[in-house]
C-alpha cells in the first residue's frame, strides 16, 4: 500500500456491534477514515456498513444494540465514551440518509433549523449560511427563488441535495452519506458525486455508495465489508485494480452480490 | 412443482430470497377465476346487503328524526325556539340553553382531553420502553370499555363531592364536573388515534432530527408532531364526537339546570345538555304533543352537529391520504 497517507480523522479500533436479535453486526473492525478524502464503505447489504455509520454518530444508541466493544477515536477522542456529548458529536458528523427526509417546513427553514437550535439567530448570518450550504450542495441555482416553498415541493433529487445542504449548514467536520443516490436518476447522481469531489476540500467524506461502480468512481479510500467483517481496505485505486483478498475480487468483478 | 430455488453451488446467505416466480402467481390467478361458484356469489351479495343496510339505517334515522321533529316548526314559532328559557310544562321551548350547555361541556372536555391524550400518546409511542408500552396500552383500552353509567356513578359519589368541597361551591354537579368526566371518557379514543398516527411517522424522520443534533424532545415537538398533525386533528374530532353524544354521564353529574352561562365562573354551575334533556324527558312526554316534537327537534340539531363534526374529521383524513400519496410519488 501507499506510503504517504493523509491525516487520520477517525480511527476505529477493534469495533464490534451486536444487535439483540443478532441480525446485523460488526466484528473486529479496525479502520482509519482519512481527513479531506472520499472514504468509501462498500459491500453487499447486511455487511454492517450502515451500522458502522450509525455507530459513528451514535444513532445506534436508540436501536436494539446488545453489545458494543472497541474504540472509535474522532481526532483522538473516544466518542463511544458514555459521557461524550452526543448532541455536539452529531453536529460534527453530519449524515445524509438513503431516502431524502426533508423536515415538514420550507426549504429555507429546513436549512436554518439546525442552526437556530445551535443558537444562531442573526438573520443575515442565517441567510448567508443558507446560500453557502445550497451552493455547496449544488442546489442554489434551482431553488434560489423557491426558498419559502415547502421542501416536499422539490423533486427527489433536489430533496436529497437539500438534506445534504442541511447537514453542510451546520459545518460538520465529517459528512456521512448512506446510499445517498439510491433513489436518484443518473443526472442527479452525477451532480451529487461531483459535489462530493468539491466538498472533500473542506470536509471528510464517508460514504456508503449504492453500487460497486459508484464506489470505484468516487473512492479515494475504500473498505470492503462482508457480513460484518472488514475484508480489506486501502486506497481506492489499489483496491479496485489489485485486490488482495479473493472475496473482494469476486465481489468487484460481479461474481456475487 | 418443486422447483429448486436454491440450487447447490450458490454461496450461502447471499441475500437472495426464494420468491415465487411469475408463472406461479399467474397459475394461482387462473385457478381463482375459475372457482367463482355459487358460494362466492352468495357471500358477495351478503356483504353487499350488510354494507348497503348500514347506509340505509342512517338515512332512515334521519328521515324519522325529520318526520317527528318537523311539526315543531308548525307548533312553535321559530322565534320562540331561539330564546333562553327551557320550561316545557309552561310552554317555553327555548333551545339556546341546551345547545349552549352541550357546546360548553363538549369544548371543555375536548380542551382537557386533547393535551392529556396527546401527551399520553407521546409517552406511550416515543418515550416508554417496550415493556412499559405493553402494560400501559391495555390499561388505556380498558378505560374505553368502562360503561358510561359507571363513570357517572363515580362522578356523583367521588368527583362531585370533591369539587364541591375543594372549590367551595354550592353543588358539585356542575358543567366542569361533566367536562372532566367526559374528557376522561374521550381520552382512550384520543390516545389510540394519536398513538397510531405517531407510529406511522417514519423512523427516518426521527433519525434525521437526531442526526441534526436535536434532542429527543425537540425531535418530537418539531418533527414527529407536525408530521402527525392531521391525525391529531382527527383525534380531536373523534373525541368531540364522543363527548357531544354522551348522555348518561352528563345527565348524572351536570346538575341539569337549563341556563346559558353568563360568566366564566358559570363553568362551576350546573348546566344541561341536549342529550340529557332528551333522555330525561322523553320517557314522560305525551306522544305527538308539542313537547314530544320539540325533543325530536333537539335530536335533529344534535344529529346535524355530530354530522358536521364527523364530516370535518373525514375531510381531514382524506387530506392526509392525498398528501401521503403525493409524498410517495
Amino acid at each position: 500500500m501507499a506510503d504517504e497517507r493523509p491525516a487520520v480523522k477517525i480511527r476505529i479500533e477493534d469495533l464490534a456491534v451486536r444487535y439483540s436479535d443478532g441480525t446485523e453486526s460488526l466484528h473486529g473492525i479496525t479502520l482509519d477514515i482519512y481527513a479531506h478524502q472520499v472514504n468509501v464503505l462498500f459491500g453487499p447489504s447486511g455487511g454492517g456498513k450502515s451500522t458502522l455509520l450509525r455507530t459513528l454518530n451514535r444513532l445506534n444508541d436508540l436501536a436494539d444494540v446488545a453489545s458494543q466493544q472497541g474504540r472509535v477515536l474522532l481526532d483522538g477522542e473516544d466518542i463511544l465514551a458514555a459521557d461524550y456529548d452526543i448532541i455536539q458529536l452529531r453536529r460534527r458528523l453530519g449524515i445524509v440518509f438513503a431516502r431524502p427526509v426533508p423536515l415538514p417546513m420550507s426549504v429555507y427553514e429546513n436549512i436554518t433549523y439546525g442552526l437556530t437550535l445551535a443558537g444562531i439567530k442573526d438573520r443575515e448570518q442565517l441567510d448567508s449560511a443558507v446560500e453557502r450550504a445550497l451552493l455547496q450542495a449544488a442546489l442554489w441555482d434551482e431553488v434560489a427563488d423557491r426558498l419559502t416553498e415547502s421542501a416536499y415541493a422539490l423533486s427527489g433529487g433536489q430533496q436529497q441535495r437539500l438534506c445534504l445542504a442541511r447537514s453542510l449548514a451546520l459545518q460538520p467536520e465529517v459528512i456521512m452519506l448512506d446510499e445517498p443516490t439510491s433513489g436518484l436518476d443518473p443526472i442527479s447522481t452525477f451532480k451529487v458525486e461531483q459535489t462530493l469531489q468539491q466538498l472533500k476540500k473542506d470536509y471528510t467524506i464517508l460514504i456508503v455508495p449504492h453500487s460497486v461502480q459508484q464506489a470505484a468512481r468516487i473512492a479515494d479510500w475504500a473498505a470492503f465489508f462482508l457480513q460484518g467483517e472488514l475484508v480489506e481496505w486501502g486506497s481506492g485505486h489499489e483496491l479496485f485494480t489489485a485486490p488482495q483478498d479473493t472475496r473482494t475480487e469476486q465481489y468487484i468483478t460481479g461474481r456475487f452480490g | 412443482m418443486s422447483l429448486d430455488v436454491n440450487p447447490a453451488g450458490r454461496p450461502p446467505d447471499n441475500g437472495l430470497g426464494s420468491e415465487p416466480t411469475e408463472p406461479y402467481r399467474l397459475v394461482a390467478l387462473e385457478a381463482r377465476r375459475r372457482h367463482v361458484g355459487l358460494g362466492e356469489i352468495l357471500v358477495e351479495r351478503a356483504i353487499q346487503v350488510t354494507g348497503i343496510s348500514a347506509i340505509l339505517l342512517v338515512l332512515l334515522i334521519f328521515v324519522f328524526l325529520v318526520r317527528e321533529g318537523l311539526p315543531t316548526f308548525a307548533d312553535v314559532p321559530f322565534g320562540d325556539l331561539v330564546t333562553q328559557r327551557w320550561y316545557p310544562i309552561e310552554g317555553y321551548y327555548g333551545l339556546l340553553p341546551l345547545i349552549a350547555g352541550s357546546l360548553l361541556i363538549t369544548i371543555g372536555a375536548a380542551t382537557i382531553a386533547l393535551p392529556l391524550g396527546v401527551a399520553t400518546a407521546i409517552f406511550i409511542a416515543e418515550i416508554i420502553p417496550n415493556w412499559g408500552r405493553e402494560i400501559l396500552k391495555p390499561f388505556v383500552e380498558v378505560l374505553a370499555g368502562i360503561p358510561s353509567v359507571v363513570i357517572g356513578f363515580l362522578g356523583m359519589v367521588v368527583i362531585s363531592p370533591l369539587f364541591r368541597r375543594s372549590l367551595n361551591i354550592p353543588t358539585g354537579l356542575t358543567a366542569f364536573t361533566g367536562m372532566v368526566l367526559l374528557a376522561w371518557m374521550a381520552l382512550p379514543t384520543v390516545v389510540s388515534v394519536v398513538e397510531d398516527v405517531l407510529d406511522t411517522v417514519p423512523k427516518t424522520y426521527r433519525d434525521a432530527g437526531l442526526a441534526l443534533g436535536m434532542t429527543q424532545w425537540q425531535t418530537i415537538a418539531k418533527i414527529v408532531l407536525p408530521a402527525g398533525k392531521s391525525g391529531i386533528l382527527t383525534a380531536l374530532m373523534l373525541g368531540v364526537g364522543r363527548a357531544i353524544g354522551e348522555t348518561m354521564t352528563v345527565m348524572m353529574v351536570t346538575g341539569n339546570a337549563p341556563r346559558i352561562p353568563q360568566h366564566p365562573f358559570d363553568v362551576f354551575m350546573p348546566a344541561r345538555t341536549m342529550t340529557a334533556t332528551i333522555a330525561a324527558e322523553m320517557g314522560e312526554v305525551a306522544r305527538g304533543s308539542t313537547h314530544y316534537h320539540v325533543l325530536f327537534a333537539v335530536g335533529l340539531t344534535l344529529f346535524l352537529i355530530t354530522f358536521v363534526v364527523n364530516l370535518a374529521a373525514a375531510s381531514i383524513v382524506f387530506q392526509r391520504t392525498r398528501r401521503s400519496e403525493r409524498m410517495l410519488s
